[in-house]
């Protein structure tokens, strides 16, 4: 995967999702992307089961919940604004036109495609494709620097850098013990 | 190439991945924003397509 940055400009709605999610509020919202995108937003786990390897169907499988109105035909990241030296990232589940269901997810998840949605009472989805374009919401590069909280060795970065042709791509760099360091996509190759 | 990728992602997500969100989804009423869930009938459909080409194993 390729992810090419894109930065879309709506203060409001970035500085809603950047504080979400408040501690007292009714949830689902209801959120608005530049009066495109209908985002229905909730605080749940999606990476429940993520790193279950125990159980195929749950190991790398976002899970969601089972009451959308239509089944998931994409997913897409979006990058919130800084807020002091933090970003947060969001996962958005397409299941119509310009309509999805979002939640928070850790940045690692971005190293490559999951291998289902699973919903919640049952069922995987497969059929779906990870859009190559991440938004974000503030002209500031992306770049953020994850260490393990369990292991100071293990690492993981995320880098925006401009290319040649006047885009911006994502660069993901992984920082494991005993191996080289790798460096995931940023000419659409993986070289290591 | 299996081996390795299974490697990679052991010792990469286990160790970084962390809940970011603690709340089940079930928690949430979601006839709020989404009505009666109209889909259910066509997500199980997609789903049992899938069970049908298969799923990827790890």
């Amino acid at each position: 995967m390729n992810y090419q940055v894109q930065y879309i400009p709506d203060p409001v709605f970035w500085s809603k999702l950047a504080k979400l999610p408040l501690p007292q509020s009714d949830y689902p919202d209801m959120l608005t992307l530049g009066n495109i995108t209908r985002f229905a937003y909730a605080p749940g786990n999606v990476l429940k089961g993520y790193t279950d390897w125990s159980t195929p169907s749950h190991a790398l499988h976002y899970l969601i919940p089972k009451d959308l109105p239509a089944p998931v035909t994409s997913v897409g990241y979006l990058f919130a604004p800084l807020t002091g030296v933090h970003r947060k990232v969001y996962v958005a589940f397409f299941y119509g036109v310009g309509q999805a269901l979002l939640a928070q997810t850790h940045p690692m998840t971005l190293v490559h495609k999951p291998v289902g949605l699973r919903f919640t009472g049952g069922g995987v989805l497969t059929d779906f494709t990870v859009s190559h374009i991440v938004i974000k919401g503030d002209a500031a590069p992306i770049h953020m620097v994850i260490d393990s909280p369990k292991n100071p060795h293990l690492g993981l970065t995320l880098s925006e850098s401009p290319t040649a042709n006047g885009q911006s791509m994502l660069n993901i760099s992984l920082r494991i013990p005993g191996m080289a360091s790798s460096s995931i996509n940023p000419s659409g190759a993986v070289s290591i | 190439m299996e081996d390795f990728t299974w490697l990679l992602v052991s010792k990469i997500f286990i160790p970084l991945v962390e809940p970011v969100q603690p709340h089940s989804w079930e928690v949430f009423d979601w006839s709020k924003v989404f009505g009666k869930p109209a889909g259910a009938q066509a997500i199980e459909q997609a789903c049992q397509d899938a069970d049908a080409i298969g799923v990827f194993e790890l």
